[in-house]
């Protein structure tokens, strides 16, 4: 009886080992609700990125909640909004950490958090303080301008803090009031920091915006490339490649544990840099490559404290 | 309120909450700093360069852009009376200094018929005014024609920069008032000043040189969209002039028969129309259309000196003569219109070009002087590159070629290198040409009468432009983390062709009239310096300017009149024969005074501290040797040493809502150095630039 027990479950275990080895391909289904060239950029990588892993994985696109998957990747906020009422797992990319924080608090209540994960788009807050303190190292006040306060604000409190910088921010009211808040802000501050705040910082407004740093001699640190090339100076943020990337290990991580990590910020990032802007106005600033290189080295002495 | 509305719904308007979406990291921005706005570094320019900032007009208490060129390594100052204003480089002293490019955003200001400046009635506020960029040197290939010795380039203050209202009124010696109004939109930005500013001259006993000017000037951006924008800008000014002086020598209470007292006035308008347009990779085209025109009228001016005598004595009169045959109305108008083109092509990462063309068209009707109206059609075409060859250095090469509508046609090449040894340390070499074409009042003048002093007859032999060639070697030192820059340099500027006035032009006694040659050719050397140094995180600034000059002239090709052997039918004693009192005059007045028509050292410091927030203490010192003033009349005296201390004080009174009250007092020649203002008549009569002072408060809300 015991022997044949023992059979039985070797029988059985081999039966599961085969069955896991032989296991149908992690069902990935990409939610890409919004058109776009960086959320197809993103789609086209993650394969790629997958491929390159080794990851057997049966990947397809839809724009809506997909029948059968083993995990969303829900590509946007408005696919992370579909998503939320799947029941499978779900990995959101290219989100904002606003807006996914704002889903979270819809999640229905008995979801397990790890199953509801996300790779966000927004740096960490010390990586942008660390940005500052290697391109402009005699740059102490940061200005900050804002339409409605933020949790990224409370972050970028408490690590400006920590790395010896003082926040000067300024809250705008109405429309009327962005440029005169601005100039009062500039009086104070030896650089601007730009945040995801769309009221504040768009097409519309970022004229007046650049030109007015640009004439009290306070460069813009932005967001992204788009910020660099109408003329900030330089702006860290994460590309749909390595964003790709880091997704494709959290689908790595599904597929070896069973879950996803918990919500992450973007693990490797590029900086870019307007010399000419820089030149302008009279700063010395180094290569990116330098940058980045100056900013991991601060990450990991950050970590080792 | 209607704005308040639409704020929440500026952008995504889909995402209800900000943040949200992620919109803030994708979203395509327009290029806004594109190469053409942005300011080239100092150590990358290809000349020396001066910039004047708001921090500096605001510490250094002057009221007006001459006074404001003080703080220019090299430049003159100085006043023809009170109210005409003289600026000039490389001892180009006279009154309608006329060898250097003066641009207000991008407008070229000196006027046609002299090629000066008339400074006075400039429909300008010294508020409105971002900052003065003033090359040291030629400067064609980026500044245009007339960019002989240098250039004045007055960047006034973005439409964005003035959001909200200001009013300022100054009395005391001044008496000045202004009201500026701006607003910034999402898509039309604006800026309104209205104003006037006078002062009672220097001794309105003995000059004639009260003046009063008003202005407005409106400076408007429309930006529909991310890649164009058009601007526009116009303004107007009417001043009031007071003009005549004592005859001192007479001591009867009267004016100079020949220079009466009286009231002149002039206009000046302008307008002026800017599109540019952004494509994709930073390249830009902008074209501006200008108009300009200026207007003066003297009620009363002496046509023949020895009839206005009369107003002393009828023994100057013939029979028959009414001293009013002496005098006479005089309106001179003057026009400029302007086309350019310009375009910034980033060639590569590391190589910008800007070229482009202009068309010009400049009249002038000035009866006394032209006798006719005279228009001139020129155009140019331009071309500067620069190049960064590799992180280390910077090429800048570039040419303007233009046709002077005179019937010259004319290149001016510039190349400069600029070598950073360090990021701190940076060398530039450079050679420059310019060209200068004659102005209208040298080509054309034919008057027979004597507002100048003597009869004058067209140049006898067509004027060819003036060349200037300048080398440079210059040091620029940057250091940044104690707060200090350095800039120095030294400079070989020879010139040929001068045109000069030639009191010899035709032989013909009594009178011997005057006309324009090229008489000289010239080589100015010197060194000149600039400390800056800025702490209080910039707030408080110490600034030094020297330099060192030296002026020397030949005689280009010996005019003919040399060599004319007829005994002098005046003067046969003195003068061997009337050659010899060509080359008398020649040699003395000219070539033997022409080292004094530059300052041989001069000086200007400027300092400013903060004090607890609200004070500003600031206080500019100017020290200028002992010089000629260059192209009037030769018997003029020197000018003598000028040491001047100006000392400013301002205090700042914060209101609620980011409004505050400036109250600011201002003493100028605070230690009564009581030098020349400028060499042709108020030494003689005695008329002296004392101290002064006035208190100004400025509210901003």
């Amino acid at each position: 009886m015991t022997r044949i027990g023992k059979y039985l479950v070797t029988i059985v275990s081999l039966g599961l080992l085969a069955c896991a080895a032989q296991a149908e391909p992690l069902r990935v289904a990409m939610l890409m609700a919004d058109e776009g060239s960086v959320y197809r950029a993103f789609a086209i990588s993650f394969a790629m990125e997958t491929e390159r892993k080794n990851l057997a994985l049966n990947i397809s696109q839809t724009d809506a909640l997909p029948a059968n998957a083993d995990l969303i990747v829900a590509v946007g906020i408005k696919s992370a909004t579909i998503a939320l009422n799947s029941n499978v797992p779900v990995l959101s990319v290219l989100v904002s950490k606003a807006g996914f924080e704002k889903l979270l608090h819809d999640l229905p209540a008995q979801r397990e958090k790890n199953t509801f994960s996300a790779i966000y788009l927004d740096q960490p807050s010390k990586r942008q303080l660390d940005l500052i303190t290697a391109a402009l190292p005699e740059a102490k006040n940061i200005g900050l301008l804002y339409s409605v306060p933020s949790p990224e604000i409370a972050g970028l409190r408490k690590a400006a803090t920590e790395s010896r910088l003082v926040l000067h921010e300024q809250k705008v009211d109405s429309a009327d009031s962005l440029h005169r808040d601005l100039q009062s802000l500039l009086q104070k501050s030896n650089v601007l920091l730009a945040v995801p705040d769309a009221q504040i910082y768009n097409s519309t407004t970022m004229r007046n915006i650049l030109l007015a740093t640009y004439h009290s001699g306070v460069p813009l640190v932005g967001l992204s490339a788009p910020y660099v090339r109408a003329g900030a100076l330089c702006a860290v943020f994460s590309t749909p490649d390595q964003i790709a990337a880091q997704a494709a290990d959290a689908t790595r991580q599904l597929v070896e544990t069973g879950r996803l990590p918990m919500v992450q910020y973007p693990a490797e990032f590029e900086v870019m840099v307007n010399q000419q802007v820089a030149r302008s106005l009279g700063i010395q600033i180094k290569e990116p490559a330098a940058l980045i290189r100056q900013i991991k080295a601060a990450a990991n002495a950050g970590g080792a404290k | 309120m209607l704005l308040s509305a639409l704020w929440l719904c500026t952008q995504p308007c889909q995402a209800e909450e900000v943040g949200i979406s992620e919109d803030s990291f994708f979203q395509e921005l327009p290029v806004v700093l594109t190469a053409s706005r942005l300011r080239q570094p100092m150590a990358e320019t290809p000349s020396a360069m001066t910039v004047i900032d708001r921090k500096m007009i605001e510490a250094s208490g002057f009221r007006t852009v001459p006074e404001l060129m003080r703080l220019v390594p090299g430049m003159y100052v100085g006043f023809a009376d009170a109210n005409r204003p003289v600026v000039s480089f490389h001892g180009s002293s006279d009154e309608l200094a006329r060898r250097m490019q003066v641009l207000i955003d991008g407008r070229s200001i000196y006027l046609p018929p002299h090629g000066g400046v008339s400074w006075a009635d400039l429909p300008l506020l010294t508020e409105d005014i971002e900052r003065i960029e003033v090359v040291r040197g030629p400067s064609s290939a980026s500044h245009g024609t007339n960019s002989f010795y240098g250039v004045i380039n007055i960047i006034t203050r973005d439409a964005l920069a003035q959001n909200g209202g200001s009013v300022s009124v100054t009395r005391g010696f001044a008496s000045d008032a202004s009201a500026r109004f701006g607003s910034v939109g999402e898509q039309f930005d604006y800026r309104f000043s209205v104003g006037y500013r006078s002062d009672q001259g220097l001794d309105n006993s003995v000059l004639n040189d009260h003046n009063l000017t008003t202005l407005a000037n409106f400076r408007g951006n429309y930006h529909p969209n991310t890649t164009d924008s058009l601007e526009v800008q116009t303004g107007s000014s009417n001043g009031v002039y007071g003009l005549g002086i004592l005859d001192v020598n007479l001591h009867n209470g009267l004016s100079r028969p020949e220079d009466p007292f009286r009231d002149t006035k002039a206009q000046s308008d302008f307008q002026q129309l800017t599109w540019s347009h952004a494509w994709t990779g930073n390249d830009e085209t902008k074209l501006t259309f200008s108009h300009t025109t200026h207007d003066s009228f003297d009620p009363n001016i002496c046509i023949n000196s020895r009839i206005c005598q009369g107003l002393q004595s009828s023994i100057f009169l013939n029979p028959g003569e009414k001293v009013t045959d002496g005098f006479t109305k005089q309106a001179v108008k003057s026009e400029r219109n302007e086309l350019e083109l310009q375009n910034t092509t980033q060639l590569s990462e590391s190589n910008r070009l800007v070229w482009g063309g202009e068309v010009r068209r400049d009249y002038a009707d000035y009866p006394l002087l032209l006798v006719i109206p005279h228009t001139i059609n020129a155009w140019q075409v331009f071309a500067h590159d620069e190049w960064h060859i590799t992180s280390a250095a910077v090429f800048n090469v570039g040419t303007m070629f233009e046709s002077n509508g005179m019937g010259h046609q004319n290149n001016s090449p510039r190349a400069a290198l600029n070598y950073h040894f360090t990021p701190q340390h940076t060398m530039r070499m450079g050679i420059s040409t310019a060209t200068r074409s004659p102005v209208m009042s040298e080509a054309f003048i034919a008057a027979n009468n004597t507002i100048l002093g003597g009869g004058y007859v067209p140049p006898q032999t067509p004027l060819m432009p003036e060349k200037v060639l300048s080398k440079e070697i210059g040091y620029l030192g940057e250091f940044r983390s104690v707060g200090i820059t350095v800039d120095a340099r030294a400079y070989i500027d020879q010139v040929s062709n001068l045109v000069w006035w030639d009191k010899f032009v035709l032989l013909t006694p009594p009178n011997f009239p005057d006309s324009f040659a090229n008489l000289f050719s010239a080589e100015y050397k010197g060194v000149d310096a600039s400390v800056k140094y800025h702490w209080n995180e910039g707030r408080s600034f110490l600034v030094a300017n020297y330099a060192y000059q030296q002026a020397t002239a030949s005689l280009g090709n010996l005019p003919t009149q040399y060599y004319n052997a007829t005994p002098d039918p005046i003067d046969p004693v003195t003068y061997s024969s009337i050659g010899d009192r060509v080359r008398q005059f020649y040699q003395v007045e000219y070539l033997g005074h022409f080292s004094q028509f530059v300052p041989k050292n001069s000086v200007s410091l400027l300092v400013s501290q903060n004090i607890a927030d609200t004070w500003q203490f600031s206080a500019g010192y100017y020290y200028r040797e002992a010089m000629r003033v260059g192209d009037v009349s030769p018997d003029v005296t020197m000018e003598g040493t000028m040491r001047r201390l100006d000392l400013r004080l301002a205090k700042t009174f914060k209101l609620e809502k980011g409004r505050n009250v400036e109250i600011v007092a201002v003493v100028q020649n605070a230690t009564q150095d009581k030098y020349t203002k400028y060499g042709t008549i108020n030494e003689v009569a005695n008329v002296l630039f004392t101290r002064r002072g006035w208190l100004t408060a400025n509210l901003n809300f």
